[in-house]
């Protein structure tokens, strides 16, 4: 422990925090940039009529207007900063807010590697990523910094490698490792993929990718904390982002991926590739501290939430890819192919008579497809239902659900009990009740 | 352990692994999937299905145009023009199911193909007002004045006799209006074919090489998922608003809505929704006629055989269901309600099947959405 502990506390090269500073920025600079000339900020936030909030957030809602466009404009501006090392506190709080703000406002958008980039970014302002290789270390002598403590940089690595490791270990169900599913399907889909395409049509393709993908997430960031196979282990990284960024639209996680996983080389390597550049011999830096205070155990306190985050779906009962609850915020990246139909029946409790809405009325082509499979949702469309028939001065409607989802191949099955009245069903951290048992 | 021999050991451990892979795959490499690639099932959608379809509107919509020249106040004339509108209407129906591309491409349309229902009154304030009547005027007017829906008001009157309706092309400016109306509607159409045509706009290409050189679709999986989309989007329409709204399953209490049925002047609404359900099978079966390529459906077949068989039964017994409801479904909506009731239910399961085991099975995102996941 103590042999640990002095560990987590030696002093190590900075530029490798600075150099993730840069890459993070500018990647998130890039994402911005690409959500708004893809129309995305329109379609998440003005288009919807009706917007699936978390529980414990339902006072969060999207500015109006063109307020998105402004939120996002000064996200770009922050990245910028941020990877330029200029105002680095501020622009490193700005992204996290304003990003964090974006995507807490509707449940349709959730994505892990926007979770991850949101924990990146809180993260980022407590570290000082900004302490060499920046404006405000060239200005401000005062923010300038050599060295941090190890467990810094180790912070970094963890969540990094938090991602791949419980990535491998939601892989390690018998849907993906006996029944290769879902890639069975996304690898016949891909017949267009440079020279893989044929093999990818091989029936034993999918079960020997699907066993070397869980392999490789559950062993990546051991593989790569280790000095050895650092270098094998980056390129696998590298390979592997790539192929599934070509197999799959999952926009920046790849090169999110990609970029930050360079925190696990020496943290000096920046500075031996500058050196190599520029004909000069490589040097440590001289070790440059500030006070810790009670950063390593507000750290620590971080990763036991991060290592018990991902496990907390089993206190839920039932497959926790069909219930969906305690899947948010885990990691079960890329991990089931589900679809789903979800009609909603409305019913007067006095006179019995009913109506089944047009879902699309109220909601966008995604928050359809995402409430049809996902329970929380479901739920909150309904209740949303019912609210507003009060609020036209009818009585509260029972509102009914006839969702059936197709999940991993699996025979299409009812998902939620239809004879259950959702709008007197209340959102919270229980097991929902209401839900039918997975398929065999 | 010395260093050396670790590093042996890590590329002895590489080349096994990589050797094992190798063999894994090669003795599997004779049992590959029976059911056609994507890459033949695109271009066979697009081949038999889909240019066709619109080669096909676009000879009907030629007659139809033929047919509104040569109206004159007799009955004969009328219902040749009538026979000739709904020729044109089934076989643009049958595009509804694959509404992409140029279809769906106000550059192309400008709307004016099939936007209902027609706004009668403006129509008949046209004919009896003193504005000129030719090509450029019909271009300007409003969707619901011009297209299918513009001619079904001037040739279509269920509260008069045929007679009376044919009477009425004694007036030269009727008689103009449908014509440059009929005339405007080719065009529309034959603009839409040609996009499609590979020796004109070549859409065909975009759709049946995506993936593979396609600018409009960098994906053959964001091909399949445009055609799968385009049938659960037909279908939806169809359940959502074609049938329910009708039928008033949306609203409380649940009482029929006439006015709300497709073609209300014509009485051609249970035939938009038998041609919208034929072409969704063709797109499906991959056929068209006695022309067959490789179906979609065989490819859902490959990995969800039973969801496939499903879908197929689905289809038959949505048109037998629709073609039990007895004519015209303004009136069934209220005289045959149970039998209509019935037609809806049958086309909504067609809807789920495609969204659920179509979409499943092949891995498509419904909604077409372009943003990411993970």
């Amino acid at each position: 422990m103590r042999h640990l502990r002095r560990g987590l506390e030696r002093d190590v090269d900075v530029a490798s925090l600075a150099a993730f500073r840069i890459l993070f920025g500018g990647l998130l600079f890039v994402a911005v940039v690409r959500t708004w000339v893809k129309g995305t900020i329109f379609d998440a936030f003005v288009a919807p009529k009706f917007f699936f909030t978390y529980w414990g957030l339902a006072w969060l809602r999207p500015l109006p207007g063109e307020g998105m466009y402004v939120v996002y404009a000064v996200m770009g501006i922050a990245a910028l900063a941020f990877a330029a090392g200029i105002f680095y506190r501020a622009s490193a709080i700005a992204l996290f807010t304003l990003f964090t703000y974006a995507h807490l406002c509707d449940v349709t958008n959730y994505l892990n590697h926007y979770y991850l980039v949101s924990l990146l970014l809180l993260l980022s302002c407590f570290l000082p990523l900004h302490a060499a290789f920046s404006i405000d270390a060239r200005l401000r002598p005062a923010a300038r910094r050599s060295t941090v403590p190890a467990w810094m940089l180790w912070l970094l690595r963890f969540q990094i490698g938090v991602v791949y490791f419980f990535g491998g270990v939601a892989k390690l169900k018998a849907d993906w490792l006996l029944r290769a599913m879902p890639l069975k399907i996304w690898l016949l889909a891909a017949g267009d993929f440079p020279l893989l395409a044929p093999l990818f049509r091989l029936p034993a393709t999918p079960y020997v990718m699907s066993w070397l993908g869980a392999a490789f997430d559950l062993s990546a960031a051991f593989l790569l904390a280790t000095r050895r196979t650092r270098p094998y282990a980056y390129a696998v990284v590298c390979v592997f982002h790539v192929v599934t960024a070509r197999l799959f639209q999952i926009g920046m996680f790849p090169w999110i991926m990609i970029a930050s996983s360079l925190v696990f080389f020496d943290p000096s390597w920046p500075r031996r590739i500058l050196a190599r550049l520029r004909g000069r011999a490589f040097a440590l830096p001289a070790p440059s501290r500030a006070p810790l205070g009670r950063a390593p155990r507000v750290a620590l306190a971080y990763v036991v939430v991060q290592l018990l985050l991902p496990l907390r779906h089993v206190v839920y009962p039932g497959n926790v890819l069909w219930t969906e609850e305690g899947y948010r915020f885990a990691w079960n990246v890329m991990l089931v192919e589900k679809t789903g139909s979800a009609e909603i029946t409305l019913r007067d409790p006095v006179t019995g008579a009913s109506r089944q809405p047009r879902v699309r009325d109220t909601l966008t082509p995604l928050q359809v497809k995402m409430m049809a499979t996902q329970p929380d949702m479901i739920l909150a469309f309904a209740r949303h239902l019912a609210d507003e028939a009060e609020r036209r001065g009818e009585a509260r409607p029972m509102v009914f659900a006839d969702v059936v989802v197709v999940m991993g191949g699996r025979p299409p099955a009812r998902l939620v009990d239809p004879a259950v009245d959702l709008a007197r069903e209340r959102e919270g951290l229980g097991a929902k009740r209401w839900l039918l048992p997975a398929p065999p | 352990m010395s260093a050396l021999t670790r590093r042996q050991w890590l590329v002895g451990s590489a080349i096994a692994s990589v050797a094992g892979i190798g063999g894994a795959l090669a003795a599997c490499s004779r049992a590959t999937p029976a059911g056609p690639s994507r890459e033949e099932i695109l271009r066979d959608v697009v081949n038999i299905v889909i240019v066709p379809s619109y080669v096909e509107a676009s000879v009907t919509a030629a007659a139809l145009a033929g047919a509104a020249e040569r109206l004159t106040p007799d009955v004969a004339s009328l219902t040749a023009a009538r026979e000739a509108w709904r020729a044109a209407r089934g076989a643009w129906k049958i595009t509804d199911a694959f509404l992409l591309g140029p279809a769906d491409d106000l550059a192309v349309t400008g709307g004016a193909i099939d936007s209902g229902p027609p706004d009668v009154a403006k129509i008949e304030a046209l004919v009896v007002g003193a504005s000129v009547i030719d090509d450029a005027a019909v271009g300007s007017l409003g969707g619901n004045q011009r297209g299918f829906a513009g001619l079904e008001a001037l040739l279509f009157d269920p509260s008069k006799t045929d007679e009376a309706v044919a009477v009425a092309f004694a007036g030269d400016r009727r008689r103009a209006l449908a014509a440059a109306i009929a005339r405007d509607l080719r065009r529309k159409i034959d603009a839409v074919r040609d996009a499609w045509l590979p020796e004109k706009g070549n859409f065909a290409a975009e759709l049946a090489k995506a993936g593979r050189g396609s600018t409009r679709y960098a994906t053959e999986r964001q091909g399949i998922d445009a055609i799968v989309n385009a049938i659960a989007g037909a279908a939806e329409v169809l359940v959502a608003l074609r049938l329910a709204k009708p039928l008033g399953l949306d609203v409380t209490p649940q009482a029929p809505h006439p006015e709300l049925v497709e073609s209300p002047l014509s009485d051609a609404s249970l035939a938009d929704i038998l041609a919208v359900v034929d072409g969704i099978e063709r797109i499906y079966l991959g056929g068209r006629g006695s022309e067959r390529g490789a179906p979609l459906g065989d490819a859902v077949h490959e990995l969800r055989p039973d969801g496939d068989d499903r879908l197929r039964q689905e289809l038959t017994r949505a048109k037998n269901a629709v073609a039990l409801v007895p004519p015209p479904l303004r009136e069934a909506v209220s005289a045959h309600r149970d039998a209509a009731i019935a037609a809806h239910a049958a086309v909504r399961e067609i809807k789920r099947s495609i969204v659920t085991d179509v979409a499943g099975a092949l891995g498509t995102t419904i909604g077409f959405s372009v943003t990411d996941g993970d």
